[in-house]
């Protein structure tokens, strides 16, 4: 019976192929409703797959909205303006004994979602938890001791300062209650599926293809929110988010859409509004610098020089990415803290004079065409993760630009995890990524450029990855962290140090501000952020934005 | 094509219409068969794109201002959103694909005939332990773990796919080529040459072995087949790197080609991948024929007799 063995083998193989294929053509959009009231509304924050309950804030698999609109940080530190902090469940702070000590004015009248009063101890009892917890300690915070001296005020001693992470005890720690909390026993698995918070909404409804946030009517800022609730919606595959956007039956999203005025505004251009929020990550390539021949400046230089930005945005990146300045700082959100001299100046495109410094570097064309110096060709292969289709067209673009000045240029697409391990060992001519930062001017520095954050080539780098070293930038970096966040003057001189480092060696090669763009519709909501009116990072994604965004939302008409 | 003979029943009058199936194939015969025409010129045709093809086109990655253009004489089949022409990205994919097919169709045959048709002859201990690893490897779900095993493996390119897939591909075929070999293994004439003293390797190379030569064949198409597919697939669902349909399709799927309208980007590889499979499943099916006789489908002999 071969025949039929064959024929099922081949049949059972085509239908594996259209499930694997299949799944991104089946979306699942949920019961859509804007209702009559019209006030719960609909977003997308990329869900593509069935929605699993977690609503542990301390999770990264936590559904999105835990974070910010379920639960509150102290204060809101304001992604889409630098310097713009709001006060949430604290009212104020002070540093002390050099910045190893905090202390948080607590807000009054504050309740937890099942009616109980928050207090004081709720937040000692939250970064008690945290230090007792390594699991939960995810940015890493000295915590020693926290201790509600009063039912309005806290104070956190931590082993050494912490001036450069105020963003991150006071806007990323979620506060939990300590009547729930301090009964589980163990509080990184758990999934918190009846969550009390103080935030604006609380959950409604749970379900694996949507679940719905309410209104909390105990809510503290008085007033608000006043949209009645948020559904969030899950879509199998980027067609059908898009559909349903243009359709009208999301309010707010977090997609990618090629030609967005085709596919999305043109459908209803009265309402369908835009966001690109271009501030979180800029996109770079970087070299190994301790590989030959990236610890060469005119080698980086020349191929900068020769990279065609503008194409390569409106080809690889559909136009939305933004020009990426030199001080490797998304402008114009930390424009500020730019060195003025360097706040317009551009990564040039000039093909000739990439190759007039590379002759001037004693590099000499060979007979195929590509430069080499003493034996060795001027030729490297770039790491990128497969099926990151922008960079691999990104590469293919600036592969050519850089073949037409005589450097060759080849591109490796590895595994995420192999990308992961490689970037961290060192093992790479030039990786392309993203960088980023944890919100602060100093994390987009200390992150990409301090070498107590690189390792030596084979050890495990935890952020610094190009193996970038220089004794100026680390002492800039080790006196911002010495100095009080409000000290700006200070701590924008030590910024101006690191940037004059950074501008004259360019040890990375920056490509773009890479583009989120965001959706919204006006039809059913009101006083969403503009450009001009930024009171919050739009991103719909968990983290502390989307709660200031939620309830400072209003029922449109 | 079988024959009719006449036979005569107990009365000693001749009956015609009986069909005696052949027991020799009948490789003329099949080269009249339309299905193998058609499978091998559709497939023939592709496997010359694939060798000449991208020595005629130019480079099929160069990008420019041309963004999403529908097919016309400059760009055949339109171009892609970096302004890459579809047609010379099809040409270049086609060897890719085809590649990855052969490549599969060689290592999955050759796996599968020496634990197959060595297992089946040999019998005993090694019998069983070669059947076992085959069985284990059929029971696995292939696609999956074929997604797990590229993800881990860090080198991209045609030949790494095709090893790969190869993983998973082989142990139908050897299940196959085993049953066959241990019916042929226990015929007169592999005893015959048994106790004239012929060594083992010698009867499974010349008297086994030119007996299994169909089968294989088949195996052979139909493991190409699945090579295709299955590359296409992990391309699709962005591991495959080697330049194929499937990474157009994974190309054009993440550039959102389908809701910008922009059919000539993925219509020509999804055809590509249809036809290539058509092509090489007409030329299993009249292998199979040749078979397996009760497959064939012969010019229905008129009943003459009295019903």
């Amino acid at each position: 019976m071969r025949p039929t063995l064959a024929r099922r083998l081949l049949a059972a193989l085509a239908t594996a192929t259209l499930v694997a294929g299949g799944t991104a053509g089946c979306g699942d959009d949920g019961d859509r409703s804007t209702d009559a009231e019209g006030k719960i509304i609909n977003v997308f924050s990329g869900a593509n797959a069935g929605f699993v309950p977690n609503f542990n804030p301390f999770s990264q698999n936590s559904v999105a909205g835990t974070m910010s609109v379920l639960y509150e940080a102290l204060l809101y530190f304001n992604g889409a303006r630098a310097d713009d902090v709001q006060p949430q469940l604290a009212t104020g702070y002070e540093f002390a004994d050099n910045g190893r000590r905090l202390n948080f004015t607590i807000r009054e009248g504050v309740k937890w979602s099942d009616g109980k009063p928050f207090s004081a101890e709720d937040v000692a009892f939250t970064f008690t938890l945290i230090k007792d917890n390594p699991k939960l300690n995810q940015n890493g915070l000295p915590i020693v001791e926290a201790v509600a001296t009063d039912p309005t005020h806290v104070t956190l001693t931590f082993s050494q300062g912490v001036y450069t992470r105020l963003n991150l005890i006071a806007g990323r720690t979620w506060i939990v209650p300590k009547h729930i909390w301090s009964t589980i026993a163990d509080p990184s698995a758990y999934t918190n599926e009846k969550p009390v918070g103080t935030g604006a909404f609380t959950v409604a409804s749970f379900s694996q293809q949507n679940y719905v946030f309410e209104r909390n009517p105990n809510y503290w800022e008085s007033g608000k929110p006043k949209i009645r609730g948020m559904r969030f919606h899950q879509f199998a595959s980027a067609d059908s988010a898009i559909a349903a956007l243009a359709a009208g039956q999301l309010d707010w999203a977090g997609s990618f859409i090629a030609d967005i005025d085709k596919q999305y505004v043109s459908k209803d251009p009265e309402h369908n509004k835009y966001l690109n929020e271009s501030q979180l990550y800029l996109t770079n390539l970087i070299p190994n610098l301790d590989r030959a021949p990236f610890d060469s400046g005119a080698v980086r230089r020349a191929i900068s020089l020769a990279l065609d930005r503008d194409q390569i945005i409106r080809l690889a990146f559909s136009g939305y990415g933004k020009e990426a300045s030199p001080a490797q700082l998304p402008r114009p959100l930390w424009d500020d803290y730019i060195k003025p001299e360097y706040k317009d100046r551009k990564l040039e495109f000039d093909p000739a004079r990439a190759e007039q410094t590379l002759q001037a570097d004693g590099w000499a064309k060979g007979a195929d065409g590509v430069y080499a110096k003493a034996g060795r060709r001027l030729s490297f292969t770039v790491k990128v993760v497969q099926g990151y289709n922008d960079y691999i067209s990104a590469l293919q673009i600036m592969g050519q630009s850089l073949k037409s000045v005589g450097i060759e240029m080849k591109t490796q697409e590895v595994s995420f995890t192999a990308f992961s391990t490689d970037q961290q060992t060192g093992d790479f001519d030039v990786i392309i990524t993203n960088l980023y930062s944890e919100g602060t001017a100093y994390s987009w520095y200390s992150r990409a450029f301090a070498s107590k954050t690189t390792a030596p080539l084979g050890q495990q780098a935890g952020s610094n990855y190009g193996r970038f070293r220089n004794a100026a930038v680390d002492a800039a970096l080790l006196a911002m962290e010495n100095t009080p966040p409000d000290q700006r003057d200070a701590i924008r001189e030590h910024l101006f140090k690191i940037q004059d480092v950074i501008v004259e060696e360019l040890p990375y090669i920056p490509i773009q501000q890479s583009s989120s763009l965001i959706e919204y519709r006006t039809e059913n909501i009101g006083n969403f952020p503009t450009e001009q009116n930024h009171y919050a990072l739009t991103t719909p994604y968990n983290g502390p934005d989307m709660g200031i965004v939620a309830k400072n939302l209003t029922p449109a008409g | 094509m079988a024959t009719v003979e006449t036979q005569r029943d107990v009365t000693g009058d001749v009956v015609p219409g009986v069909v005696v199936p052949d027991r020799r194939p009948r490789w003329r015969g099949l080269l009249r068969s339309r299905k193998l025409a058609s499978g091998l010129a559709i497939v023939g045709f592709f496997a010359v794109v694939a060798v000449l093809g991208p020595l005629l086109v130019g480079d099929p990655n160069l990008v420019s201002d041309d963004r999403l253009l529908a097919p016309s004489a400059e760009h055949l089949l339109g171009t892609t959103t970096t302004g890459q022409d579809v047609f010379r990205q099809l040409v270049a994919a086609t060897r890719g694909s085809m590649l990855v097919g052969l490549v599969v169709g060689l290592l999955a045959t050759v796996v599968s005939v020496l634990v197959g048709v060595l297992g089946g002859y040999a019998g005993g201990h090694a019998d069983e332990s070669l059947s076992l690893v085959s069985n284990v490897f059929l029971v696995l779900p292939g696609l999956p773990l074929v997604v797990l095993i590229t993800d881990y493996v860090q080198t991209r390119g045609a030949l790494a796919i095709a090893l790969i897939v190869s993983i998973t591909a082989w142990a139908g075929s050897a299940r196959v080529l085993r049953a066959q070999t241990l019916s042929l293994r226990s015929r007169d004439y592999v005893d015959a040459a048994r106790v004239s003293g012929e060594p083992g390797w010698r009867i499974v190379t010349f008297e086994i072995l030119p007996n299994l030569l169909p089968l294989i064949a088949a195996q052979f198409v139909f493991a190409v087949v699945g090579g295709i597919l299955t590359e296409a697939a992990l391309a699709f669902l962005g591991l495959g790197g080697s330049g194929s349909w499937g990474t157009m399709l994974y190309f054009a799927q993440n550039s959102q080609a389908l809701s910008q309208g922009a059919w000539w980007w993925f219509v020509p590889p999804g055809l590509c991948i249809a036809l290539v499979g058509a092509g090489l499943a007409l030329i299993n099916f009249s292998l199979d024929e040749l078979i397996n006789p009760r497959l064939r489908v012969p010019r229905r002999p008129r009943r003459t007799g009295p019903a």
